[in-house]
């Protein structure tokens, strides 16, 4: 059965999406990484994907890397974007113009990266169904997104399993090395009290074998999402505990799309949280 | 009705939403009172079913999104939205040692740690993929999709456009040292005289220390 949306529940599912959205982009500006502040990049990389062969094509980039004027307006364009989203949440016309900004902002991030990057740009999936005005539209393309954050993970375990590093011997310690060795080869860098334990864990292959193979078992457990809504919750202790583990090891966070475990909180507790109550009675 | 039977009862209308669903699944419906995941295929099948119902078109947008994300799966090509995640699946085998590049400013080892990950790796990606350029000559597979799949569908002068749009070549060498320095400088707040990049070896030591050799200058830029 597909839960349905009423518009205060959808209200707050707008402002929480695109208050998260305007923090991102406020993280990035912090980072230096907004597209004004890259300092017109030389090199691109777009690989196969058309999505970016297109915005490039566009002549976007281009007109963003000879002019100053216009990525800073791009820019700050996108980020108050996201807080007019958030405040006028009954607005379609916000998240789709959002939704498209964003979308191009992240294209021309990862291709001037140099690596196309999940961290930002899957969030375009959570925007798609906030551009539609029917509460029925929106209520079936949210439904349907539980399914894609979980196959996002299933599939992960999946890759890692057909292609054989699950069980492979050493991976895990290959993985911890490969994240620590750029910090230890700096003259006198000191590994904090958290670092040495998780590098420590490399000095133990069996053990290392093992936490990889709890971690991707914690992604494979999203496959359960597909059958019932039962470990919803769960499901959004494993992904964050996952995430923290995957920080610390891996230095790899996703924290940009802690947002998507919106998905598996139940529709009713979204609907009938007590502030949700007092609206509905005092409309 | 005995309590086990009874049990059973009220598990199954827990877990199917009607008796036609559970007329649905027919002589098969022993296997869902034995697993603990009964409802199990049942619900993902009710949900783009539900969605036929309410929806032709949002119907339609599901299984246009399901076949892209299979088709970019089994091609093993990314064009988004159709993400594939199979970061991390690559075996590898621990040897110590890692080839890696460096970036040197002023004469002294950029101490790139230091920044938080985003930031960094503004400055290492674009760098490793500038090395793995000018060992490649520039050679890059959308330059060759580019040469050999759309030289025939396009007019003469369109894909070397459209390797001028999308593909990077080796006159931006300097450019790119000249990009690099100056976002180092904004990063880093010093002033960038001479840059250095290359490559070296990060070898992990018997005390797990880590000691760099073997190192290939690849690109040097200094300011006048």
């Amino acid at each position: 059965m597909i839960p349905f949306f009423d518009d205060i529940s959808r209200k707050r599912i707008t402002r929480l999406v695109f208050g998260w959205l305007l923090l991102v982009m406020l993280y990035q500006w912090w980072a230096n990484l907004m597209i004004s502040q890259l300092e017109s990049p030389v090199l691109l990389r777009v690989d196969l994907d058309l999505t970016y062969w297109f915005v490039h094509l566009s002549g976007v980039g281009e007109l963003f890397r000879s002019s100053y004027s216009s990525a800073l307006t791009f820019d700050i364009l996108l980020t108050v974007l996201c807080l007019i989203t958030a405040l006028f949440p009954k607005r379609t016309i916000f998240p789709i113009v959002t939704g498209v900004l964003y979308l191009i902002y992240c294209v021309l991030l990862n291709s001037y990266q140099c690596w196309h990057y999940h961290n930002l740009i899957t969030l375009i999936l959570l925007i798609i169904p906030f551009c539609f005005r029917s509460l029925k539209t929106f209520s079936m393309l949210f439904a349907g997104l539980r399914y894609a954050v979980a196959y996002v993970y299933a599939s992960a375990a999946i890759w890692k399993l057909f292609r054989g590093s699950v069980f492979n011997e050493g991976q895990m310690q290959w993985l911890i090395e490969h994240n620590y060795v750029d910090r230890l080869a700096v003259e006198g860098y000191q590994l904090n009290f958290l670092e040495n334990t998780m590098f420590q864990l490399s000095n133990y292959p069996t053990l290392s074998s093992i936490a990889l193979i709890v971690g991707i078992a914690m992604e494979a457990s999203f496959l359960v999402a597909f059958f019932t809504r039962k470990f919803d919750r769960y499901l959004i202790i494993i992904g964050v505990v996952f995430h923290l583990i995957t920080a610390v090891l891996v230095d790899v966070s996703f924290l940009q799309l802690w947002i998507l475990f919106l998905v598996f909180i139940p529709p009713n507790r979204i609907m009938s949280s007590p502030l949700t109550w007092l609206q509905r009675h005092s409309a | 009705m005995n309590t086990s039977a009874c049990q059973l009862k009220v598990f199954e209308r827990y877990c199917f939403h009607n008796d036609l669903e559970m007329e649905y699944l027919g002589i098969f419906s022993w296997i869902f009172r034995i697993l603990p995941i009964q409802s199990s295929i049942e619900r993902m099948n009710f949900f783009l079913r539900d969605v036929w119902k309410q929806s032709k078109i949002v119907f339609a947008f599901f299984v246009a999104f399901i076949l892209g994300t299979i088709w970019c799966t089994f091609s093993k090509i990314e064009i988004t939205p159709f993400f594939l995640w199979a970061h991390y699946s690559d075996k590898q085998i621990p040897t110590g040692k890692f080839d890696r590049i460096y970036i040197t400013v002023n004469g002294e080892i950029l101490d790139l740690p230091k920044l938080s990950r985003p930031t960094r790796e503004m400055i290492q990606l674009p760098t490793e993929y500038f090395v793995r350029l000018e060992k490649t000559n520039y050679d890059t597979g959308t330059r060759q999709l580019i040469r050999s799949k759309l030289s025939s569908d396009f007019s003469e002068g369109a894909p070397s456009n459209l390797e001028e749009v999308l593909c990077n070549s080796v006159e931006q060498r300097s450019a790119y040292l000249s990009w690099l320095a100056k976002y180092i400088e904004r990063i880093y707040g010093n002033r960038v005289l001479t840059l250095e990049v290359g490559t070296n070896d990060l070898v992990f030591q018997k005390d797990r220390s880590v000691k760099r050799g073997n190192s290939v200058v690849i690109g040097k830029f200094s300011r006048p």
